[in-house]
Parts: C-alpha cells; sequence; structure tokens
C-alpha cells in the first residue's frame, strides 16, 4: 500500500477537485500548526481525498457525498480514527443501511485485519443491529487466516459475552487446539469458556481438563500454553491437591520432557512443602522434596534453560530461605541477589 | 507435530555494533516523497509521533535543537472544547493524545500552555462505571487507557479526580491465569498490555497486587534463543516486545531475569547493513522506521546502561512534577531475605490468581513486601503508551531531523561499550 499509491498514473486520477459536483466545496489543506515544523509534500490522491475530507468536516456536512468520501479516505488510511468517527456520524445522520455497512466493514477487515478501528467499528455496527448472528463465523474466517489476530479474539469475547453464545465456543477452541495445539489464544479462549460456564470448581471439569491437557502434553511436549494452562488451573486448590498427577508429570518427565515441565514439577514439590505434609504419592519427607526441588532449579539454570538462569537460581534461593537450612553441598552457583542490581548493568 | 521452536536465527554475520553512519545515511534518504507518503500515513498519531522525538532527544541531551514554541503552539490546536487533545490539528480528541500532549508539555514545562483542568475533565469523564477508561465518546474500552488517564493525572498531579479503586479494580479484574494482563478481562495476557497494566499499577501505588514472581516469570519466557523477546507465548520476536517486556521487568524489579547480552545482539542484529534503520527481526524487511527507532533507542540505552536506572523518563520532569513512580521492592539478597527463617509478615500464604481473574487481588508467591515504597524508581512506567498498539508506518518527520542530528553526535554514544566481543557464539549454533 505504501509504495503503490506513487505509482498512480495522475493522468487517469479522477480527483475530487475535477469533479463537477464536487466544486462547491473549497478544499482544505493539511495544516500542520501556525509554524509548521516541517514543510512536506503528499502524494497527489492522499492530498486530494484528505483536502476535501477535511473540508466537510469544517462544514460537518452531513450528506452522501460525504459518506461516499469517507470510504475514499479510508482506503488510503484506515487507521485514521477521525475518519472512522465521521463515517458513524454519517450513518447515523443519514439513517444508512446498516446491513451493507456490515459488508462494508467484512471486506475491510479482511483486507486489514489487524487494526484497532476497524473491529470497533464492527462493534459499534452489531450493537446498532442488535444482531451478531454472523460474528462468530466472520471471526472464525479471520482466525483461519491468523489463529492468533488479538483484535479478532477480543471482538470474539465480546460477542460471546455479550450475547451469550457459549454454546458451541468450546468446541471451536478444540477444533483450533487441533491445528495447533501451540496457539496460545487459543488456551486463553479455552480458559474463558470454562470459567464462564461450568467454572473450575467441579472435580468433574477439573480431571476432563487435566487429563486433556496431560494427552496434549504427550502430542507437543515444548509448548509453554498447555502448562500454563494446567497450572493456572490447578494453583489455587494447590498443585498438589490433585491426585496422580505428580505421578504422571514424573512419568512423562522420561519421555516428554521439557523446560515448562520441570517448571511445573518444581511448583508441585513447592506446594508439598508449603501444604505441610507432602501427599501420599510424593513418598518422601519434606528433605528429601527441597532437595529434589533445588536439583530441578539447578538442572534449569545449569543446562535446559540458561537463558533464564537468574530465574531459577531466585526460584532455589526462595525455596531454601524458606524450607531449607543448609546450603546443599552442590550448589555452586554464584550468591547473585535476587534483587536488581543497584549499579546500571 | 514439530518440537521446534518458534524464532528467528541470527546469521554470524549479522551487524553486531550499533551501524550509526548507516542509519544516518538511511534518515537522510527520508526526506523523499515516498517517505512523505508515510509521513501523512501517521497524522493520525502526531502527537504521539513528536513526544516519541522529543524523548529520544532529551535522552541524548539534545531536546533544546527542536523546536519548542512551535510545538506548543501545535498542541494548542489541538486542544478540543471538551479538553481532550487530539492527534493533528482537525482530529478528533482522544486519551492516547491527551497523554502524549500532556508529556510533551511536561518535558517543556509548559503546561499552562493549554487549559489542564478541562483535561482532567475530559480524563475524568472517560471513566465508566466498572472503573475502566474508553479511549474517547466512542466507548472503546481498553487498558491501554487505563494506563493513559492515570499516567496524564499523575503529571498533572490530579490522580483524585478519578475514582482510584474502581480503576484499580478494573485492571486487576484484568489479570489473567498466568499472571498476567489483557486489554479487558478474559483477554489474552500480551506484553504490550502488560506493560500499561504494570505502569498503572505503579502510578496508583498497587504493585503489591501483583504476582511479581509469576508475572515476572512469564515476561522472562518471552526470551527466545535468538536472545529476542515475543508477545505472547509461541510467536516470533519483535523487537518492539523488547520495550514492552523490558519495561515491565523494571517496573516489577525483575529486569535481571532477561539474557541482556542476548537482547542486546538480537537488537543490533536487527539492523539493516544496507539501508541502515532497524526491522521488526533480523531478516525483515525495514518497515516501521522511525517509530521502531525511537524505541530502539531507548532499548539500546537500557542495554548498553546510558540511561539512567531511573529509567527513560527525565529525572527533572519527575522531580518537577513531584512524582515518585515506584517499582516492585525486590526480593532481597540471600543473606538479606525478607523471610530468611521467618513467617511471612501478615496474611496467609501466597495465594494464587483467581480462576476468576475479577475476583480477588493476588497475593504474593513469597509473600514479603507490604510497602513498595523504593527510591524513584522507573520512570519508564510514563513512557507514552501510544508507543504500544498503534500501527504507524513511519513518524513524524522532526524524528527524521531529531535522530540525524543526534546520529551527528556519536561520539557521545559510547558507542564501544555496544560493540560486542567478535569470538561470541552466534545464536545460530542454538538454532
Amino acid at each position: 500500500i505504501v509504495c503503490g499509491v506513487l505509482n498512480i498514473d495522475m493522468a487517469v486520477c479522477f480527483c475530487f477537485r475535477d469533479r463537477k459536483e464536487w466544486a462547491d466545496l473549497e478544499p482544505v489543506p493539511q495544516d500542520d500548526g501556525p509554524n509548521p515544523v516541517v514543510k512536506i509534500a503528499y502524494s497527489e490522491k492522499f492530498s486530494d481525498v484528505y483536502d476535501y475530507f477535511r473540508a466537510l468536516l469544517k462544514k460537518d456536512e452531513r450528506s452522501e457525498r460525504a459518506f461516499a468520501l469517507t470510504a475514499e479516505a479510508i482506503e488510503l488510511n484506515a487507521a485514521n480514527y477521525t475518519v472512522w468517527h465521521y463515517r458513524r456520524v454519517l450513518l447515523q445522520a443519514l439513517s444508512k443501511d446498516l446491513r451493507e455497512e456490515m459488508r462494508y466493514i467484512t471486506n475491510i477487515i479482511e483486507e486489514q485485519p489487524k487494526n484497532y478501528q476497524v473491529w470497533h467499528h464492527r462493534r459499534m455496527v452489531v450493537e446498532w443491529l442488535g444482531d451478531p448472528s454472523e460474528e462468530l463465523e466472520f471471526i472464525a474466517q479471520i482466525l483461519s487466516q491468523d489463529a492468533k489476530n488479538y483484535h479478532a479474539w477480543q471482538h470474539r469475547q465480546w460477542v460471546i459475552q455479550e450475547y451469550k453464545l457459549w454454546d458451541k465456543e468450546l468446541a471451536f477452541v478444540e477444533s483450533l487446539l487441533e491445528d495447533d495445539v501451540r496457539n496460545n489464544s487459543a488456551w486463553n479462549q479455552r480458559h474463558f469458556v470454562i470459567s464462564h460456564t461450568t467454572g473450575f470448581s467441579e472435580p468433574a471439569v477439573v480431571e476432563r481438563e487435566t487429563q486433556y491437557c496431560l494427552n496434549q502434553i504427550r502430542k507437543a511436549p515444548h509448548n509453554e500454553s498447555v502448562w500454563n494452562y494446567l497450572k493456572g488451573m490447578l494453583q489455587d486448590r494447590g498443585l498438589s491437591s490433585q491426585p496422580g498427577l505428580l505421578e504422571k508429570v514424573l512419568e512423562l518427565k522420561e519421555t516428554h520432557c521439557s523446560p515448562y515441565l520441570l517448571a511445573f514439577l518444581f511448583d508441585c514439590y513447592e506446594d508439598a512443602l508449603e501444604n505441610g505434609v507432602p501427599k501420599d504419592s510424593l513418598d518422601q519427607g519434606c528433605q528429601e522434596t527441597l532437595e529434589k526441588a533445588l536439583e530441578i532449579c539447578k538442572l534449569l539454570a545449569q543446562e535446559k534453560d540458561t537463558i533464564r538462569k537468574e530465574y531459577w537460581q531466585f526460584l532455589g534461593r526462595s525455596l531454601q530461605d524458606r524450607y531449607g537450612g543448609e546450603v546443599s553441598p552442590g550448589d555452586a552457583t554464584p550468591t547473585a541477589p535476587a534483587s536488581e542490581p543497584q549499579q546500571i548493568s | 507435530m514439530s518440537a521446534q521452536l518458534k524464532d528467528v536465527i541470527i546469521k554470524p554475520d549479522a551487524p553486531s555494533w550499533l551501524l550509526l553512519d548507516k542509519h544516518a545515511d538511511y534518515i537522510a534518504a527520508y526526506g523523499s516523497k515516498k517517505d512523505d507518503y508515510e509521513y501523512t500515513l501517521s497524522e493520525y498519531l502526531r502527537m504521539s509521533g513528536i513526544y516519541w522525538g522529543l524523548t529520544v532527544m532529551d535522552l541524548m541531551g539534545q531536546l533544546p535543537r527542536m523546536s519548542r514554541q512551535e510545538i506548543i503552539d501545535f498542541i494548542k490546536a489541538c486542544q478540543h472544547e471538551c479538553g481532550g487533545v487530539s492527534a493533528s490539528i482537525g482530529h478528533d480528541p482522544h486519551l492516547l493524545y491527551t497523554l502524549s500532549a500532556i508529556q510533551i508539555l511536561c518535558l517543556y514545562d509548559s503546561l499552562d500552555a493549554i487549559d489542564v483542568d478541562k483535561v482532567v475533565e475530559y480524563v475524568k469523564g472517560l471513566q465508566q462505571e466498572d472503573g475502566s477508561f474508553a479511549g474517547d465518546k466512542w466507548g472503546e474500552i481498553d487498558t491501554r487507557f487505563s494506563f493513559c488517564a492515570v499516567a496524564t493525572l499523575a503529571l498533572l498531579g490530579k490522580m483524585d479526580s478519578i475514582n482510584v479503586d474502581k480503576a484499580v479494580e478494573f485492571v486487576l479484574s484484568c489479570m489473567n491465569f498466568d499472571g498476567g494482563f489483557g486489554c479487558r478481562p478474559g483477554s489474552e495476557s500480551h506484553a504490550g498490555q502488560i506493560y500499561c497494566c504494570t505502569g498503572f499499577l505503579s502510578l496508583t501505588g498497587q504493585l503489591h497486587q501483583l504476582n511479581a514472581d509469576l508475572l515476572g516469570w512469564w515476561l522472562c519466557e518471552r526470551q527466545l534463543p535468538s536472545g529476542g523477546l515475543n508477545g505472547r507465548p509461541e510467536k516470533l520476536p519483535d523487537v518492539c516486545y523488547s520495550w514492552w517486556v523490558l519495561a515491565s521487568l523494571k517496573i516489577i524489579g525483575r529486569i535481571h531475569w532477561i539474557d541482556k547480552a542476548k537482547l542486546r545482539r538480537f537488537i543490533l542484529a536487527c539492523q539493516d547493513e544496507e539501508t541502515g534503520g532497524f526491522a521488526d527481526r533480523p531478516g525483515d524487511v525495514v518497515r516501521r522506521v522511525l517509530k521502531s527507532r525511537a524505541q530502539i533507542f531507548l532499548q539500546c540505552s537500557e542495554c548498553s546502561g546510558l540511561s539512567s536506572a531511573g529509567g527513560s523518563f527525565p529525572h527533572s520532569v519527575r522531580d518537577r512534577r513531584s512524582l515518585s513512580p515506584r517499582r516492585r521492592a525486590d526480593q532481597g539478597s540471600k543473606s538479606g531475605s525478607v523471610h530468611a527463617g521467618g513467617r511471612p509478615a501478615e496474611g496467609p500464604p501466597a495465594a494464587r490468581p483467581p480462576q476468576l481473574a475479577h475476583h480477588h487481588p493476588h497475593k504474593h508467591r513469597y509473600p514479603h513486601i507490604n510497602s513498595p515504597q523504593l527510591e524513584a524508581g522507573s520512570g519508564s512506567g510514563l513512557i507514552s503508551v501510544s508507543l504500544f498498539g498503534l500501527n504507524p508506518s513511519s513518524a513524524h518527520v522532526s524524528i527524521q531531523r531529531i535522530v540525524f542530528q543526534l546520529l551527528k553526535f556519536k561520539h557521545n554514544l559510547k558507542t564501544h561499550s555496544l560493540h560486542l566481543n567478535a569470538s561470541l557464539p552466534s545464536a545460530a549454533a542454538k538454532n
């Protein structure tokens, strides 16, 4: 889009200033202030359209030609929020066909799906119509081009919550996770749907979700999202409260290990220490639990996730401070402070 | 399913020091027609563009070179009857550009140039019943705007004009199960939104409501083997996220959890050796020229220690506005651990983020800090949120001039500190 406009053959540019039906308007050139900081040369088409846009704004003209011009202005720069404002004012003032506007905004979003203005505009139109019936399918289509489009997901959450369209969403999320089990947006949506429907208090739900996570981990072990989700779901009640989970994680450690698994294991041990008595499945005393947890920190800091060694060392130290006594002999890590160094690094 | 992590490869011959001459050339060429067009495209964020440029200049001690009065006059012309400020003349007012305008006027110690009481009224009028803030009269709600609102009011010393408790409640309701924040309750955690929310909590004195260890971990997880940072899990690194993530970590006192040397290497590798300028990641075409540039210099400052430990907002402004932005109190050294041998100072053991984020505030993973008061902390929380969330293809031409000027003074930039040891193994080996 940036380079294309400069190649426009000006001979065929049917500029507004050449159109008879616009002759009554005095175009308003760009005003950079009483003392413009820089003088600029604009591309002709752009300045033509925007000069006339400014003229209309100045008059606050509410007309069909103004409405038509907003489309041209948007095509040149869909990020210009003032143009969108004006278009909405006109939509209402002229009682325009909102269904047609839906078609319009659908096209624009398809061309430029990563723009705040276009999605906000769509939301306004949906609200005015009071009709969300096209939304889920439309958003699904946009997500099929980019499954992590942040704007699309915002809009989807709004539609679902506003119009209570929860029914099929979990199934939708699962289909996306089938396509890409590492889609963090989809995992977030999963949490969103469940927390607003069944909630996470029911043991049956937690069991089902835990199983689901473990299955996904087996398919793709190196996946931050699934581990975040699992931890996020369980952390309130305590990670070690889920019967049999630690065993399964220890099993997975042998065949499907990852830094995330190790971090989760650490969290389990920490939770066990925090809640006093280790559960049966741990089959070890507090000291052993602590040692295992510290081993994990060392493994991560020194080998499995060295880029975050500061963090892993901090975790180990903190745990030791809380539950331990002695420094374990194997711990030869330098005692860098957990606090940020005061001097400039 | 592939075990391949989404990342980029930094080639062994990627740039490893700051190519100031190339950037100078790139900017010198910026006056072409093509770039004028890009300039016009970015008119809708002009106010923020000016702010970024001035910030960079000020960081470099070159603010006096800018056209102060012209800019102030421009701002005056952009304040509307409702008190809000627009991005440019003839545009509609918006919270984003109101903040940028106030920030510029603070830099210039010229708040009396506009009607600040009206600004306060405008900001106050945008607060919703649930404590959130709309960006403008059209009602888009986003935690970015919560940040804009409190940043504006903090600079004006008028925080009490809004319902701060409600505002805090809303932001906390956007805290997710992973400790991060999105734009609205339930929205996916995103580095840019996290920056806005941590900045917000810093400005409202509510950093203790964060689970700093959990959030700090989420943030440092953004770092990929290449050294670059992404904005959320399983996304490619992008140089702009370095800023959002680093600034957030700074605010919560966990910036040392990022491998700085690797990040620096990544940023420098984003340079285009032929044309100059920075791409969003190594190997990409240079786009988003000068918006990124402002960020890059801020990042480079951070990485090379050019900026003060207090962050990127000038001390002089902080002092003038009587600001004491807060950072999370840090864990303390091994010997000085707050909970060595002891119980938490108060409250039950650390709770975790709730399932439904809009319920109760979080407790600490390691309860320790009750009063996060520190020496003047990160001013980076005050850097305009306008840096985030906009998709400018470029920025104000003034930035072009700014940067060109600043590049001429490269002897002040301590480039030697950015020149990496040639024997550093390439990150490519790991990939």
